[in-house]
């Protein structure tokens, strides 16, 4: 997320809105109501209803009684319940890809930077080889080969993303080992097992975590992406990918069939990446 | 002494790359192979499609080597990659006529897709590199603001529906431009800014942060002091500087330009190598995809050592490393 780096975001500063609070509401709230679809939504967001056909925003069903905040879509579901739901699997899918890269990375990049030689060396090269690999053309491939699943998705999804927690820890291990409280537990007698665990993660942490939420934001575009290749998850519920690329055709009669599932991926991406750079400015990082 | 120096370690650099460029391609096609390999059930049922004959399926399974062992069917597929020997695509059958060689298809469909490549780059930096160089003269400014807003919006909503908004404005709407296709320079308008959009975001902000470092520094306000107007100084010697970065930056983007190319050329119908892959995988036709991934490895990867050796050229510190 290079484009999104703090000190650019100039604007924003000088308003003087705490980003990491703006980043936390933003975040939350979507969270929130992507929660609350899972129990509780306006209207089945998968029941046709061919008389309220692509509805626009904010009028009443022909029934009377049905009000549809977001509109309908080509089959007369409710888009409002449609963008909820929606969010699920993009949601789920985007939290556990990072929870897989952040793992992979933090591991294997605390552990290059502490030990180096060899597996330095040895790993090193394996990243720098899987830069260069067309890695969508590898995962639409495993996708279509052994179909669409939440955790097909989120392997893949965290096999193309883990470099750059793997770069960010790594760097930041290797100044962590240089400095002096390394060396003083080493003086009075620490283990490598140790100082890892008690000493350099706890201080790599900080740019773990960040890292790892920009990388969430990167995630959710990957997987609308995919989606709308055709190559998401489609159970239970449309995500908001598929109904974005579903909205194609209707994007001059029927815009808001695909905006408003637009907007919600924007806003995430926003959200996760203010919480980002405002975690990192609290962090006091760089 | 040191013109023959110069010339060992570009040459070093450029074996060096190579080196890892091979690896890379090797890694590629032992994951592709592997992949198609691993499909659980008989592969050459698979591959051959739900409706094919049992000649068909025995054809496969004799033309690709499915009854030898593994190393051996690894061979052939390495052999007829180098020949150029892929076999036929699935997707142009008409009854027993199979017309279209994967190798002729994917010969067909590259040079598109370099095309794109290059008019987005090219588009990219003629944006990009003038917008970071104004943007670094007033930080701050309400121009500055105004770029940074709008990369920042457009930076979030995924790619591919920036192209949608695109295509309903500029095609549907105004009638400007066609919607996509392949064919015209016209054609060719829409997906090529719709490619470049996130690369001018991240271009204008290195140039931005370059420029405004170079401004900054001791031998521009030397140059400045020596009565050098701003112009002159700002092109002779920030923008020299402002070159290596931007040039690292192609280098790294060369994969999301690939990448970017499958979801661009679906949406605008253009015909390249990206579609082609889609439409492959669509179609489940086997010959295409396990030739098209390495070849469009070997393509991207060659680019990339070219850039890197380009800047090894333009930076001399490049080659000590």
């Amino acid at each position: 997320m290079v484009w999104l780096d703090n000190k650019d975001v100039v604007w924003y500063k000088k308003k003087g809105v705490p980003k990491l609070l703006a980043g936390a509401v933003i975040v939350g709230l979507i969270v929130l109501i992507v929660l609350l679809s899972i129990v509780w939504t306006p209207y089945d967001p998968n029941l046709p209803n061919v008389s309220d056909r692509l509805l626009p925003p904010l009028s009443t069903g022909h029934n009377g009684q049905s009000y549809y905040l977001l509109g309908t879509d080509q089959l007369g579901r409710d888009n409002l319940s449609r963008v909820m739901a929606g969010g699920q699997v993009s949601v789920l899918i985007a939290f556990l890809a990072v929870l897989l890269s952040v793992v992979m990375g933090a591991v294997l990049g605390v552990m290059c930077g502490y030990f180096g030689k060899t597996l330095d060396n040895i790993v090193g090269m394996f990243v720098e080889i899987q830069h260069s690999i067309p890695m969508l053309l590898i995962i639409v491939m495993v996708l279509t080969l052994f179909g669409s699943s939440t955790v097909v998705l989120a392997v893949g999804l965290s096999l193309s993303e883990w470099l750059s927690i793997f770069r960010q820890t790594r760097a930041k291990t290797l100044v962590e080992r240089k400095k002096d409280y390394t060396l003083a537990a080493r003086v009075m007698g620490a283990g490598d097992g140790w100082i890892v665990f008690r000493h350099l993660i706890p201080n790599v942490m900080a740019s773990i975590i960040v890292y790892g939420t920009l990388l969430i934001g990167t995630t959710i575009l990957a997987e609308a992406g995919l989606s709308f290749l055709g190559l998401g998850v489609q159970r239970p519920y449309a995500t908001w990918g598929r109904m974005i690329s579903d909205g194609q055709t209707y994007m001059a009669t029927g815009w808001w069939v695909s905006v408003f599932p637009a907007l919600a991926v924007a806003l995430l991406v926003i959200g996760v990446n203010f919480l980002g750079d405002g975690l990192r400015a609290k962090l006091k990082m760089e | 002494m040191e013109e023959v120096s110069k010339r060992v370690e570009t040459v070093n650099l450029i074996v060096r790359r190579l080196f890892r460029g091979i690896l890379t391609i090797v890694l590629t096609v032992i994951i592709v192979f592997t992949l198609i390999r691993s499909v659980p059930g008989d592969p050459a049922v698979i591959m051959a499609g739900s409706d094919a004959t049992p000649e068909q399926i025995e054809q496969i399974r004799v033309s690709w080597g499915l009854n030898e062992s593994k190393p051996k069917q690894f061979w052939i597929y390495v052999k007829g990659l180098l020949q150029g020997n892929m076999g036929y695509s699935f997707q142009y059958i008409t009854t027993s006529v199979r017309s279209v060689k994967v190798i002729d298809l994917i010969m067909e469909r590259l040079p598109r897709t370099l095309l794109l490549a290059a008019m987005t780059v090219v588009f990219s930096v003629l944006v990009a590199v003038p917008l970071g160089v104004i943007t670094a003269l007033k930080p701050g400014s309400a121009f500055d603001n105004f770029v940074t807003t709008v990369s920042l919006a457009i930076t979030s909503f995924p790619n591919f529906f920036v192209g949608m908004v695109m295509i309903t404005v500029f095609a549907l709407k105004l009638g400007w431009l066609p919607t996509g296709g392949y064919g015209s320079f016209k054609a060719m308008i829409l997906p090529t800014i719709a490619l470049s959009l996130r690369f001018i975001a991240s271009l204008q902000r290195v140039t931005r942060t370059e420029v405004g470092m170079v401004l900054n520094s001791d031998y521009i306000m030397t140059a400045q002091s020596k009565g050098l107007s701003h112009p002159v100084v700002l092109f002779r010697h920030a923008l020299r500087n402002v070159l290596i970065p931007v040039i690292t930056l192609i280098g790294m983007r060369m994969g999301g330009l690939i990448t970017g190319a499958v979801y661009v050329e679906t949406l605008f119908r253009y015909n390249g190598i990206g579609m082609l892959m889609i439409n492959a995988v669509n179609a489940r036709d086997f010959p295409t995809i396990q030739a098209l991934v390495p070849y469009a490895a070997c393509v991207f990867i060659l680019i990339n050592i070219v850039i890197d050796v380009l800047y090894s050229i333009a930076d001399p510190r490049v080659r000590v490393k």
